[in-house]
């Protein structure tokens, strides 16, 4: 199944309110799921984030945001401070961070709201945000998973020499297994039909004699 | 302009009627302006009135075209729920002119709707069913060489009604991003209506061809007068109903062009002659329409008489009015402190109407991008972000949450295809999965929860720490740069009518002859009275949309 951009962001917004999340993060992981989709990298290691077990609350230290005890940060609620914090949280040092990839999109945003270059890197991945839009990967194959990652560094940079990603990508099929985790936990914000729902939920009759 | 919190009460916005602005007046302007043409190069429909047809659109830059099925259809089968998995025609409008090979692809996809996969060359996905009563008495009397009957045709309204249109991506159809540079299609839900107004030429198109297989000496096709008065029906349910929550930076656009319109007719000095008439015209035809509009909901009933003589009052009002200064003004005091709803919102359109060259750009503006739209700025302080809300969201104080009615009613999205539903929270299961449709509760807890943090601490640490709050301070963002974005009612109280939802939503599309089949369900008309392709060119005159020029 090839989704449109539209689908990506109902099935990460369906599977992160499945997998517990409050529909505020859903909506960021909608948004972070189309931008990664429109620029052709695989949003669909949401999955594995969605998944994980061992993601705790942040704590915000001057420079450095940590998960609370063991565990991992949430690269949502993390992606979400950075892009709304402004840029004097930065330089920032996020320790143990699950799947760093789903920081990029807030990173660009930060970049657009600001008016600056900002860079993302650990260390199989470097990533400039410009202002106006485009995105620089330099190092690192995105084709992999990254699971989780310490040290993922933010901060305003200076200009670097790197590939651009496309703006705007054609469509491409998620990996099956990813997306089937995410269609199944997207299935359990469905209520299951019960006869009264079916007669009285929605409107429109069920037989039309018009 | 009407403050919001006179403009976004659900009661209100429950009793819209279409302006000028609506979404396929604005077409049906553009279309005429850039010189449209229209053919239908495929009709490959047999004796049965079972196969394909295509009909095009070619504009300036570019043609899109419709692809028609029409099926046999088992009438056990046919409903207007979502949940249907067959009906009399399906349809999508193709980005371009399609090739055998696509119509192939089309043809397996197509007439299973939902079920089907769909491509980037697919823009909107629809389909529609057959008015039984009227169907099959008007190709009775086409082929018995007459025409049908006129009362007959303005009881129902039209041929067919769609019971869903998609466009957006859904099932993977073309994103928004495809079309959304294009000017045909740039402005909301335009090639959505392009695609409803072709298939209404198709719906008379294949009745007149049944006709004519029945009797092919003696058949007549349908006399234009007559044709026009067959819109597309349309029947809504709750599917519609959480899209204006769910973008309140649309919602604002339509109703701020709206309200604008209405602010600048109202600042006018004086009312010329040629404005005077064009109003007159437009509130004597729409005097005609009310008394043509027909719905068996004991509710709307009553509201639709009190209408006629709300229009009847206001037709012995206007004249005095009309000749005094800001007369335009004056006007629309009179009906906000005489008339109903329904004929507030009704004097809103007609005061509009003659004044296109004043307002008629007003409808390049309904249309927003969300993204950019949408983000939440973190830098404040939570003490200032708080005064923001209670400035923008101080009603939601007034409900008390504590009672059962005030939550007695939660939305969901259920199993079954995926509809949407309400249901009641104490008497049925699933409320712990409720959509974020909960606006008045969640914001009230958000106001609450600021109020317990340090005035000076950045908002951007209070969400970090209270991530189930984010959702109800991106709507408090939001309304800060857009005033008519939120709906100002508790939209989980036991007394919320979701059709008034469906309602406002299919006005701005420009539908008329609403029909309740529920609080929950509504028939529509789109396009009745409306010109046809062949037609648009040689139409300037909009009044069709009002109702039936004086009898002949």
């Amino acid at each position: 199944m090839i989704p449109s951009l539209n689908e990506v962001e109902t099935i990460a917004s369906r599977a992160t309110r499945g997998a517990g999340r409050p529909w505020g993060l859903a909506e960021e992981a909608a948004r972070a799921a189309r931008w990664l989709a429109r620029h052709g990298l695989p949003w669909e290691r949401l999955a594995d984030l969605l998944a994980d077990d061992g993601i705790v609350a942040p704590v915000l230290e001057p420079g450095r945001l940590r998960p609370a005890g063991d565990g991992r940060l949430c690269p949502l609620r993390s992606g979400a401070l950075v892009a709304e914090g402004g840029t004097g949280l930065l330089p920032l040092r996020l320790e143990r961070v699950a799947v760093p990839l789903l920081l990029l999109p807030f990173a660009a945003d930060l970049a657009h709201r600001a008016g600056r270059r900002i860079a993302l890197a650990w260390p199989a991945a470097q990533f400039t945000c410009e202002p106006g839009g485009a995105v620089a990967r330099a190092a690192g194959p995105v084709g992999q998973h990254d699971g989780s990652v310490d040290g993922v560094e933010i901060r305003e940079a200076a200009r670097s020499e790197a590939v651009l990603l496309p703006p705007t990508a054609p469509r491409r099929a998620p990996d099956p297994a990813a997306l089937a985790t995410l269609q199944q936990l997207a299935r359990r914000t469905y209520v299951p039909a019960t006869e009264r729902s079916r007669r009285e939920g929605a409107g429109a009759g069920l037989l039309d004699s018009d | 302009m009407r403050p919001p919190a006179q403009a976004m009460r659900l009661a209100r916005l429950g009793a819209a009627h279409q302006t000028r602005l609506s979404f396929l007046r604005a077409l049906l302007r553009q279309l005429r302006r850039e010189g449209w043409r229209f053919a239908r190069p495929l009709w490959r429909i047999d004796a049965e009135g079972y196969g394909t047809a295509v009909y095009e659109a070619r504009g300036p830059q570019r043609t899109c075209s419709l692809v028609c099925f029409s099926h046999r259809l088992d009438p056990g089968k046919r409903t207007d729920r979502v949940i249907a998995e067959a009906w009399d025609a399906t349809f999508a409008l193709y980005d371009g002119v399609p090739d055998e090979a696509a119509l192939a692809r089309l043809a397996a996809n197509v007439p299973r709707q939902e079920a089907g996969r769909y491509e980037a060359t697919e823009l909107v996905l629809l389909r529609a069913n057959r008015s039984v009563r009227l169907f099959d008495a008007v190709v009775a009397a086409l082929a018995a060489g007459r025409q049908p009957e006129v009362a007959e045709l303005e009881a129902v309204g039209y041929l067919m009604r769609t019971t869903a249109v998609y466009g957006n991506g859904k099932f993977g159809l073309a994103d928004r991003d495809r079309i959304a540079g294009r000017p045909e299609f740039a402005n909301a839900y335009r090639a959505e209506l392009l695609s409803v107004w072709l298939a209404r030429s198709f719906t008379v198109d294949l009745a007149e061809h049944l006709a004519a297989v029945r009797d092919p000496a003696g058949a007549v096709p349908l006399a234009p007068a007559l044709r026009r008065r067959l819109g597309v029906g349309n029947s809504t349910g709750l599917g519609m109903a959480p899209y204006l929550v769910k973008h309140p930076s649309l919602l604002h656009r339509w109703v701020a062009a709206r309200e604008t319109a209405l602010a600048r007719v109202r600042a006018l000095p004086r009312a010329g002659s040629a404005k005077k008439d064009g109003f007159h015209a437009a509130l004597a035809r729409a005097r005609r329409g009310v008394a043509t509009w027909r719905t068996d909901d004991a509710l709307q009933a009553e509201r639709i008489v009190a209408l006629a003589d709300d229009l009847g009052r206001l037709a012995v009002a206007a004249p005095a009015l009309l000749d005094g200064a800001r007369p335009w003004d004056a006007l629309y005091r009179h009906a906000e402190a005489t008339l109903t709803l329904e004929g507030q919102e009704m004097t809103v359109g007609l005061l509009i109407e003659p004044h296109g060259a004043l307002v008629d750009d007003l409808a390049d503006t309904m249309q927003a991008d969300e993204e950019a739209e949408l983000a939440i700025d973190g830098t404040v302080a939570c003490g200032a972000f708080a005064a923001a809300a209670a400035a923008s969201h101080g009603w939601t104080a007034g409900f008390d949450f504590a009672r059962p009615e005030a939550q007695a009613r939660f939305w969901y999205v259920s199993e079954e295809k995926l509809e949407p539903r309400l249901g009641e929270r104490a008497a049925e299961p699933g409320a712990e999965l409720e959509q974020p449709l909960a606006t008045a509760r969640d914001i009230a807890a958000l106001i609450r929860a600021l109020g317990a943090a340090p005035a000076e601490e950045p908002l951007a640490l209070f969400l970090l720490r209270h991530p189930e709050h984010r959702h109800a301070a991106r709507r408090v963002a939001v309304a800060q740069r857009h005033p008519y974005g939120e709906i100002r009612d508790n939209l989980i109280g036991a007394a919320v009518r979701p059709i008034d939802l469906l309602r406002f939503k299919l006005a701005c599309f420009g539908a008329t002859r609403f029909d309740p089949r529920s609080d929950r369900w509504v028939r529509i008309a789109l396009f009745q009275g409306a010109p046809f392709p062949a037609e648009l060119a040689g139409e300037a005159d909009e009044g069709w949309i009002w109702g039936p020029a004086a009898a002949a």
